[in-house]
């Protein structure tokens, strides 16, 4: 029952996925994919959960797209992926959160009590 | 929670890309991502949970990929570089639209057809000058490729930025078509080309920039992937 309840809370969160990591990349000059998922975890304190199925392919969607561009770095031993927001990116972040705002005024609108 | 400080050895870095080969995510530019990622989340779980092998820690950490897996990235980053190389070539297509290169175009083209009015009536100097045109359109475009295998280094591991490129240098191929046709033809049946209609002549002008042009972009975009695979990637090169 508990787990069923997680799973409609992520399916939830799925189609808000875009705008949280195009705010989160708006308010950062530059983040990795762990890095993401890790932030979002922490604000959210484990309430959404990102799983790294749906990420990777959102960024590389968006980098596709032009909104993100990626920059890679040697990172201890290692090789690292940086995503950052385009020109074209910002003005989409804010269309995308500004949307956002919309479906959820929309859906305030089912929790007013009925006006007789 | 980020991992205090690397700690995976490069003897694990490697067994975490041997597990994403056996995952059958066989380029490397997505691999390199994919293993940092692995590698950070089970950093951080051997620190949660000292008692877990390497081995299972890594596999608790795939399992957070969920049911698909790896595949499902793999097929999106085929489409979104799919939707990213077509964007460069309507880019750089579009940047040959502008004044000077137009003009350069319409030179070309009023150089074509001043040949043929100059030529009237010297049969086999028109048909010389036609099969030079088609030829040196056809050897550019057979040329290209081969300039472009020795120009750029391959790398020694499989992109999948090169390989979603590969396809748009066979659809280039169709432009080659006509003026191998034309030129195979001169030969075959000389007469034909001693008298041709002016239609046929502007036909084979247009489709000899046109493949030119489709080419020069061509040798734009490919010149920018594979530069930037180079400079991103340099490891798959060594």
């Amino acid at each position: 029952m508990i787990s069923n309840r997680r799973m409609n809370k992520q399916s939830l969160y799925k189609g808000c996925l875009e705008p949280i990591v195009l705010q989160l990349l708006g308010s950062h000059d530059r983040m990795y994919g762990y890095e993401i998922t890790v932030k979002v975890k922490e604000l959210t304190k484990g309430a959404l959960q990102i799983t790294e199925g749906a990420l990777y392919p959102l960024l590389h969607r968006l980098e596709g797209a032009g909104v993100l561009t990626a920059e890679m770095e040697h990172v201890g031993n290692r090789m690292r992926k940086y995503y950052r927001l385009t020109p074209q990116g910002q003005q989409t972040r804010t269309t995308a959160l500004s949307e956002l705002n919309d479906f959820i005024a929309t859906l305030q609108l089912f929790n007013k009590p009925a006006i007789s | 929670m980020h991992p205090e400080k690397q700690s995976l050895t490069e003897t694990e870095l490697d067994y975490l890309y041997q597990f994403c080969r056996k995952h059958y995510i066989r380029y490397y530019d997505v691999q390199v991502e994919l293993v940092d990622h692995l590698a950070n989340a089970t950093e951080v779980l051997m620190q949660e949970r000292p008692e877990l092998s390497f081995t299972a820690a890594v596999d608790t950490v795939y399992a957070g990929f969920g049911k698909t897996g790896f595949r499902k990235i793999i097929a999106a980053k085929e489409e979104a570089l799919e939707q990213q190389h077509k964007s460069f070539y309507n880019q750089t297509f579009r940047s040959y639209f502008t004044l000077p290169r137009i003009l350069m175009m319409l030179c070309a083209f009023a150089l074509i057809w001043g040949l043929h009015r100059f030529t009237e009536g010297h049969t086999i100097l028109r048909a010389s000058a036609l099969l030079a045109l088609a030829g040196a359109a056809l050897l550019y475009e057979i040329g290209l490729p081969i300039y472009l295998h020795y120009a750029y280094k391959r790398p020694k591991q499989e992109l999948i930025s090169r390989q979603v490129h590969r396809p748009y240098y066979y659809y280039l191929t169709i432009f080659c078509y006509p003026e191998l046709k034309f030129v195979l033809n001169y030969f075959w049946d000389y007469e034909r080309y001693l008298y041709l209609a002016d239609h046929y002549l502007i036909l084979i002008g247009l489709f000899c920039m046109l493949g030119v042009l489709l080419q020069l972009v061509h040798l734009e975009v490919s010149k920018r992937i594979y530069r930037k695979a180079y400079e991103d990637y340099p490891l798959a090169y060594a």
